[in-house]
């Protein structure tokens, strides 16, 4: 695969320049760390979020207004470093606490929960909240122990929006807890990755093959089988979040879409208007749709499809306006 | 008799253990080489070589200022999960802590009590994964015996010291949950693990300057 890079060690420094120069009203870099902040953060519960690179546009391009006020970025699949989160909890208002939002991955998790001790002896109080949504991770007795991947855009919009609200902190991280409980995402990926370093395949997946439950850092599915067509592919993936997130007739959902960066914008929704047919046989009901690419590693095909189980409170925060250069949302009114 | 330490001491003693982890940095990358990724010793002495650089020029208020700033040092330089790893032992035992300004042997088993708390909670081990936790927990049991016993500062690091090579030796009879080396599966036996090589190795350092320290006190 060719690229466009100059030294690729420094491809996430660059990153960030870029990113700041093109929106220099609205983002500030943390001199010396792959950190960046909103400008004008308010007085309010802060929301911060830490993620390596290579699942674009997470983490850089949730930062934004009803987002997260700022992040700390590791090198590509990297955690971010320990001092450049505990930097950024010191850079955003915090005297009402900050929240953390993060996917869990042993790396991350590991730099958060040792800063949020470094924090809180300085006065910071955090509440880390690691989102485990990926249905073929873990077994649904251990929710939270299943990797953290495209729901983590639900999870951060509606526990933004909470904060904006005005709740403390405990009541912002239980908002933010019971979404990611409620989150179950699953994908399927039908062309491999490549490394963003060399350009090589990240992972050996030959044409003609699928695989479900890929890891985003190439990691091990749960079934490779032959490809067949959109519709089938849809069905099988639905018919396993149904499944393991117990949906019934009558439960209420939103529905979120995220083509891999390989599927184009027709395979997208052919995939995503199945998904919605399968929905209504059932008599499950979609509250929202959301099709978009939020979380997809360079190179790869394929998509996830992410559900959340909503109730009136959740359905409130969801429908805040956001604003990001890489996170778009709109208000969707009633479905007849 | 020396039955706790201040903080000018415990300076002293961490930069005794930079000095012995840094000397150990071709055995620990030769036992991780078999069965890790054999980067274990070059970063636990590029953590200990920062702490070597910078931990003289800090003035701490107590001794638990010296565990933070080791671990905070060991957090930043080593990076990756070890860095954390290693940063929780020196961080998460004093973080809810009142200093007294010196430490003793019931201080000493209640840091690194809490710290192993953290530690396995935040690695999720258990002994018996082939990891650091089996070196650390049976020391910390050892220094909570000896507070129990009434034993002196250097007996109950001479204790833990040893209780932390046993636990070395027992890393080589299990099989391993983590990491690269859960891929050898029943090939990992006989291996010993180097992350629970390096928690001996900061026991033995302690007791040892412990030890020192008394002969010098006698004089």
């Amino acid at each position: 695969m060719n690229r466009l890079l100059n030294r690729p060690e420094e491809s996430m420094n660059e990153m960030i320049d870029g990113y700041i120069q093109c929106y220099p009203d609205k983002y500030e870099r943390l001199d010396g760390y792959k950190v960046i902040l909103r400008k004008n953060l308010e007085d309010k519960v802060s929301v911060i979020i830490g993620a390596g690179g290579g699942n674009e546009p997470w983490p850089i391009g949730y930062v934004g207004e009803g987002m997260a006020d700022a992040c700390a970025c590791g090198d590509v699949f990297t955690a971010p470093a320990a001092r450049a989160i505990l930097n950024t909890l010191r850079s955003v208002p915090n005297k009402d606490g900050v929240l953390c939002v993060a996917t869990n991955h042993a790396g991350d998790v590991l730099n958060f929960e040792l800063v949020a001790e470094l924090a809180e002896m300085e006065g910071i109080k955090t509440r880390r909240v690691y989102v485990a949504d990926d249905i073929t991770s873990a077994d649904l007795t251990e929710k939270r122990e299943r990797r953290g991947i495209a729901g983590v855009s639900l999870v951060l919009k509606i526990a933004a929006a909470a904060a904006k609200t005005g709740l403390t902190l405990d009541e912002v991280a239980e908002v933010a807890q019971k979404v990611s409980d409620n989150t179950y995402t699953c994908s399927v990926t039908t062309s491999p990755a490549y490394v963003l370093e060399t350009g090589k395949p990240a992972y050996d997946l030959p044409e003609g093959k699928t695989e479900y439950g890929m890891g985003f850092n190439g990691e091990m599915g749960i079934e490779r089988t032959d490809i067949s067509s959109a519709d089938k592919i849809a069905e099988k993936i639905i018919n396993m979040i149904i499944e393991d997130a117990n949906l019934k007739k009558d439960d209420e959902v939103i529905y979120f879409l995220n083509p891999f960066m390989a599927t184009t914008f027709i395979e997208s929704y052919i995939i995503a208007g199945k998904c919605l047919k399968i929905f209504a046989d059932r008599g499950i009901k979609v509250y929202a749709s959301h099709v978009d690419t939020m979380f997809a590693t360079q190179g790869a095909g394929g998509f996830s499809v992410t559900i959340l189980k909503v109730n009136e409170k959740i359905k409130e925060y969801y429908n805040k306006p956001v604003n990001s250069p890489s996170f778009r949302y709109w208000e969707q009114g009633e479905r007849k | 008799m020396i039955n706790s330490i201040n903080s000018g001491q415990c300076k002293e003693m961490i930069l005794y253990i930079a000095d012995k982890i840094i000397e150990s940095e071709p055995y620990l990358t030769e036992i991780d080489s078999k069965i890790g990724d054999g980067d274990h010793g070059t970063g636990m002495k590029r953590g200990f070589s920062a702490v070597k650089k910078e931990l003289p020029a800090y003035m701490p208020k107590d001794p638990e200022d010296v565990l933070k700033e080791t671990g905070t040092i060991l957090l930043d330089s080593m990076g990756g999960a070890s860095g954390v790893l290693f940063g929780t032992v020196f961080i998460s035992g004093i973080t809810k802590r009142r200093s007294k300004g010196t430490l003793n042997l019931n201080d000493f088993a209640e840091i690194f009590r809490t710290s192993l708390t953290s530690l396995k909670q935040r690695g999720k081990a258990s002994v018996g994964d082939k990891t650091m936790v089996d070196a650390y927990e049976p020391a910390v049991i050892a220094l909570e015996k000896a507070v129990q016993e009434g034993k002196t500062l250097v007996h109950g690091f001479s204790e833990a010291a040893k209780a932390a090579q046993d636990g070395v030796q027992y890393t080589k009879t299990v099989k391993a949950r983590f990491g690269r080396a859960k891929y050898f599966g029943g090939k990992a036996i006989g291996l010993q693990d180097a992350g629970a090589t390096s928690i001996w190795i900061i026991f033995r350092s302690m007791s040892e300057w412990i030890s020192k320290e008394k002969e010098e006190a006698a004089l």
